[in-house]
């Protein structure tokens, strides 16, 4: 499971037995093998994607499938970020039939697998190569459908390519937060008691003697219950709304190894650990039981990037009324806590967490401490702890989905309210219905703005302009082949394009609200920041526009107008009073 | 009115003949001055850095100061510049583009300190003038705490006005003077091979000529201050500007640049700004930073390849094996092929304290790079000027060729050249030690050529001699360009410790002139920072490199392997 061990890379055609057992089909390999049997398929796909998301796999799955329909197929052209020149001579053959200047090559539809920067480099090296076949209008196809912005080629593009190529972004598919999503029966295929799961119902458990001592066993149960599928299902969908980037499976099965063996036991067999800790036994024992616990070290000492910004999300950190309840009554009251513990990740099934009874005992016997930090993270994992940012993520993800039907509904115009409103309080200021933005990027006591209107400004450039999201706009049978579902929104300030991500989002929303951003904040600004000084560069040209000077040492601020007055020009300056 | 008469640098010429006579006795070599008083080596006479209008009893020579002829600047520097603030720049290349020199003679000091009062009459609110006029003076005249000059930020305020210092104690006001480069800096680094690009130079001044990006309020500011400067209209003018160095261009570079590829850069850099869509206050900004950064970087560069060139003409010399460092012959390579790629290596600043170790190569690198070699470039430039002079003299090409890879390969294979050129180095150390020690005896200034190889003592004379002020030509300049603003900075400070650093406003400028409208792989961009000598100072500094482009929002991952990461400017 791990993304280090040799298990974790595929190798389509000799997949192991671990690794047939741990996959996890998605509703992508049926779309994407309907195209390929339709009555016109499409006579060359690339699945894109980084590494350990899923190419060689479905390579795999795409051969038992509709094995026939398919040509020449390139599978290891995965495994570096460039080509050596066997394997670049290799590819330019693979590629010859869609070289510029040739007629739409038809038969079985051959099958590549590259990650993007092989895409790149391998390109970028076959326009150097003497001999080779110009490949430029394919490259700036296979660019442009990934989105990555690419050289124009010099000649036109041949309109079949649009139908005889197929790409295939599995970076775009969602694997957390969303129906249908991989991570669920990722998760579910960890309970050891089910016979088709991971641990095909850990038939080695059976006969063990030491189940209570086994932390990774509990772990399992615990996160494959169907409350933690739940809650870490949302989380890791946050976790990947806030990067804005999906989750690679690899990085999944990384996390999740990571969250049933914790650190300490990744150069340990996990039975000799159990074992160890019953040969103990005493409270010493019981301590480390629960230092394995999902709740305890996993989350505490997180391992991974992944497993770093889920703790970071962790509920049990999160300001809320309930968690400090948790908290602050952990202790007074050792069977209080245990049944707790028993409660929120206890089991009443017979023979199973048993290593979570044998710590409640231990709890309740006084002879083990449990902090609330690991009782809050209990509750949250057993779905009794609300997550804080639910409301806001849901929201977030309804406005994208909005945008992406293109339904111009309360919501959305609320949502371009809300960003507009958090531009002006972030970046500017506001006199009652007026709003004022920078003039330049200098910052000091004093500042220069100028009038502008993000909703309704009478020059449109300087209007906050949504567009739909660029992946769809740019490979849609592709995105829609792994269901591609939007991590930002995409608008346009002042001529410029700039990503909203979640995180924005919410600072956004926050200063509509009246909080000041920090500087770390601000930084991530920095791209709207820029978008903004480009509206008040073009409205600070306009001489009909008011200014408004700021100071910030006084705290005083004049809006200066022009006025013309029987026949002359003025300047009006009037003191008002930013909200 | 009469010239006042300076006194004349005696040198006493019977000593420095006596350490001669030991010189040529211990090389073989016969050294000696002529009847004009002229370096002779093997009866050949060597063409020194000349006196101008030598007073009876000087000798036609002059190993001191800081002129150009000493240094040997051909191709390389316009002039030999002293530290002052950087805002200045672009102010003195607008005033030398005008045709009567933009004599203003109104002081900035007036215009601070009267904006306010002659606002009250045009906004009839005092308190609106305060305020407005506070915001105008903070928008026109530099953050710079120790020294608010005013801007360049129009033509008329560089025909009207001159730059002041203000005394602490009783308050008036006087000219301020000037140290740093002249306006010829702006042609010198826009010579494009054959002649200065007057168009861009034009683009640059039409920009600063017209009031078409000004606001109400800038137009108000340039109001009041024609009507305090008592100035009218002005233009700044590409030809006037090029017209007025012309011979001085030609001149410098009449053996070519020192490095044209570095010139070229510069000329796309400016055009990169000058595209970008920016307000006038940052146009200046980014236009001074740009200069900035490309004058420093051009300090490294000759300090770093005309030191390496030095050190083997100095090994060549002394028959020793040449250092591990190669030759550095020609920019042939391009900037990804000199020396000086990927040797400043910098960390990100936070805006916050960041501890740093010495052990850091953000901190070792400054260490070898500026103390090593910019700190030791006035000795190094006078060094090669010399050496490549005497070179001349016993039949090597002309001596503003710096054709120091020649003179190296020359000296590996001619054991009568190495002699000579050994002998000759000694000698001019001789007169050299003499030059700034007139009082020196024949013993003193024997000791000063003794060391060998003669390349070798020439060198170390000339820090030892100079070793006071080598501060002054070099790190004083890089210093007070990118380190002393508060934005715009590649050097920063904790306690004694002195690093490289990039602040935001540097990052940003690099993005935009790296990227150059398009956006391009991670990998590239290191790449394209590599041409400036930059490099981010280990792999975690690359990762939070790429992190702080991403958190700016100048970065998009489109996967997570980092090959998939580009770096776009937000223009």
């Amino acid at each position: 499971m791990r993304a280090s061990s040799p298990g974790a890379v595929v190798s389509a055609g000799r997949l192991s037995e671990l690794q047939q057992r741990a996959y996890v089909r998605s509703a992508s390999e049926e779309r994407i093998a309907a195209l390929l049997e339709a009555p016109q398929p499409p006579d060359l796909v690339v699945l894109s994607g980084s590494a350990g998301s899923g190419k060689s796999h479905l390579i795999q799955v795409l051969h038992e499938r509709c094995g026939g329909q398919l040509g020449q197929t390139i599978t290891d052209a995965t495994h570096a970020e460039s080509p050596d020149t066997e394997q670049a001579d290799r590819l330019l053959g693979f590629f010859a039939p869609f070289a510029d200047g040739s007629q739409r090559p038809g038969g079985p539809t051959r099958l590549i697998a590259m990650n993007t920067g092989m895409v790149l480099k391998f390109f970028s090296d076959a326009e150097r190569r003497p001999g080779g076949h110009p490949l430029s209008a394919l490259k700036e196809y296979l660019l442009e459908r990934l989105g990555v912005p690419g050289a124009k080629s010099v000649g036109s593009r041949p309109d079949w390519l649009e139908d005889a190529v197929l790409v295939v972004n599995l970076d775009h598919r969602p694997t957390a937060g969303s129906p249908g999503s991989l991570l669920r029966p990722m998760l579910e295929s960890l309970d050891p008691a089910k016979p088709d799961g991971l641990l095909r119902g850990a038939e080695r458990c059976e006969t063990c003697l030491v189940r209570e001592w086994c932390y990774p066993r509990a772990n399992l149960e615990i996160i494959s219950s169907p409350t933690a599928v739940d809650v870490l299902d949302r989380t890791l969908g946050t976790v990947a709304l806030k990067r804005g980037r999906e989750i690679a499976p690899r990085d999944l099965w990384d996390f999740l190894a990571g969250l049933a063996l914790g650190a300490s036991a990744r150069r340990n067999d996990p039975c000799d650990e159990a074992a160890s800790l019953a040969s103990k036994g005493g409270g010493d024992a019981a301590e480390q039981l629960l230092d394995g616990l999902v709740v305890a070290r996993p989350l505490d000492h997180p391992d991974g990037d992944l497993a770093v910004r889920v703790a970071r999300l962790d509920e049990s950190f999160t300001p809320s009324s309930q968690a400090h309840d948790i908290i602050a009554s952990a202790g007074i009251s050792p069977p209080e806590d245990a049944r707790r513990l028993r409660d929120w990740i206890g089991s009443d099934r017979p023979g199973t967490r048993l290593a979570v009874e044998r710590l409640a005992q231990a709890v309740e016997q006084g002879r083990l401490e449990l902090s609330g930090r690991y009782l809050a993270r209990a509750a949250w994992l057993g779905g009794y702890l609300r997550d804080e940012d639910e409301s806001s993520v849901d929201e977030f993800r309804r406005i994208l989905a909005a945008v992406e039907r293109e339904i111009v509904d309360d919501e959305l115009l609320e949502m371009r309210d809300t960003l507009a409103d958090g531009l002006a309080r972030a970046f500017g200021l506001s006199v009652g219905p007026e709003t004022f933005f920078p003039t330049d990027s200098a910052e000091g006591e004093t500042a220069v703005l100028v009038k502008a209107s993000l909703l309704d400004d009478t020059a449109t450039e300087m209007c906050l302009g949504i567009r739909r999201d660029p992946a769809w706009r740019s490979n849609g049978i592709g995105s829609r082949a792994v269901s591609y579902r939007p991590l930002g929104l995409h608008v346009d300030l002042g001529g410029q394009a700039v990503q909203i991500t979640y995180p924005l989002w919410t600072l956004l929303q926050q200063a509509r609200n009246g909080a000041v951003a920090s500087s770390v904040d601000l930084e991530r600004f920095h791209g709207l920041r820029r978008a903004l000084e480009e509206i008040g560069r073009l409205g600070s040209t306009d001489p009909s526009r008011p200014l408004l000077v700021s100071d910030l040492e006084s705290g005083r601020a004049f809006r200066i107008a022009r006025q013309s007055l029987l026949g002359k020009e003025t300047l009006r300056a009037s003191e008002v009073y930013p909200s | 009115m009469t010239k006042p008469t300076r006194k004349p640098k005696i040198i006493d010429l019977g000593e420095v003949r006596s350490a001669l006579a030991i010189v040529s006795k211990r090389t073989g070599v016969r050294v000696d001055l002529d009847s004009d008083d002229r370096l002779t080596v093997a009866g050949r006479p060597v063409r020194l850095p000349a006196r101008n209008d030598p007073l009876p009893g000087e000798p036609p020579w002059r190993l001191e100061g800081e002129r150009e002829e000493l240094l040997g600047t051909e191709g390389a520097l316009p002039t030999v510049p002293r530290a002052d603030v950087r805002e200045k720049l672009l102010w003195r290349m607008l005033q030398d583009a005008m045709p009567d020199n933009g004599t203003g003679r109104a002081l900035d000091a007036e215009l601070l300190n009267g904006l306010e009062g002659s606002l009250v009459p045009v906004l009839r609110d005092p308190n609106a003038a305060q305020i407005i006029g506070k915001a105008l003076n903070a928008r026109f005249f530099s953050r710079t705490r120790d020294a608010r000059v005013l801007l360049p930020m129009h033509t008329d305020l560089v025909h009207a006005f001159r730059h002041s210092k203000t005394s602490m104690g009783s308050g008036k006001s006087a000219p301020a003077g000037y140290r740093l480069f002249s306006g010829v800096l702006l042609p010198f680094l826009l010579w494009n091979g054959q002649s200065p690009d007057k168009a861009l130079i034009q683009r640059l001044f039409d920009l600063l000529n017209d009031d078409s990006a000004l606001n109400r309020l800038d137009i108000l500011f340039l109001d009041r201050a024609r009507d305090i400067g008592g100035s009218g209209r002005a233009t700044a003018n590409a030809d006037h500007l090029v017209s007025r160095y012309r011979t001085q261009l030609d001149d410098d570079f009449a053996a070519g640049a020192f490095c044209q590829p570095a010139l070229s850069q510069f000329a796309d850099d400016l055009r990169t700004v000058l595209d970008s869509k920016l307000s006038r206050t940052d146009a200046v900004e980014w236009v001074t930073l740009l200069v900035s950064l490309h004058v420093t970087v051009l300090f490294y560069r000759l300090a770093l390849v005309r030191g390496l060139q030095l050190d083997h003409v100095i090994a060549a010399a002394g028959d020793l094996s040449p250092p591990a460092e190669q030759p550095v012959g020609c920019c042939s390579a391009g900037l990804l092929g000199c020396p000086l790629a990927g040797s400043i290596r910098f960390r990100l600043g936070t805006g916050a304290f960041q501890p740093v170790s010495l052990r850091d190569p953000c901190h070792t690198s400054y260490s070898e790079l500026d103390g090593m070699r910019l700190l030791a470039l006035p000795a190094t430039l006078v060094t090669v000027n010399l050496a490549t002079r005497i070179w001349h003299a016993l039949g090597g090409p002309e001596p503003q060729q710096r054709d120091l890879a020649g003179l190296a390969g020359a000296l590996r294979v001619d054991s009568d050249l190495r002699s000579q050129f050994n002998a000759g180095c000694a000698a001019a150390a001789v007169l050299h030690h003499a030059s700034h020690r007139p009082s020196a005896d024949a013993h003193e200034l024997w000791d000063a050529a003794a060391p060998e190889p003669g390349a070798h003592a020439l060198r170390q004379d000339v820090l030892l001699m100079r070793g006071k002020d080598l501060r002054h030509q070099s790190r004083d300049i890089v210093n007070q360009l990118l380190a002393a603003d508060p934005v715009g900075r590649l050097l920063g400070r904790n306690g004694p410790y002195t690093f490289y650093e990039i602040d935001e406003a540097m990052l940003v400028l690099l993005v935009r002139i790296v990227c150059a409208r398009r956006t391009l792989p991670f990998g590239d961009f290191l790449l394209g920072l590599r041409k400036y000598g930059l490099a981010p100072q280990h792999e975690l500094e690359k990762d939070r490199l790429a992190d702080s482009l991403e958190r700016l929002g100048l970065l998009i991952r489109y996967s997570d392997a980092g090959e998939a990461a580009y770096v776009h400017d937000t223009h």
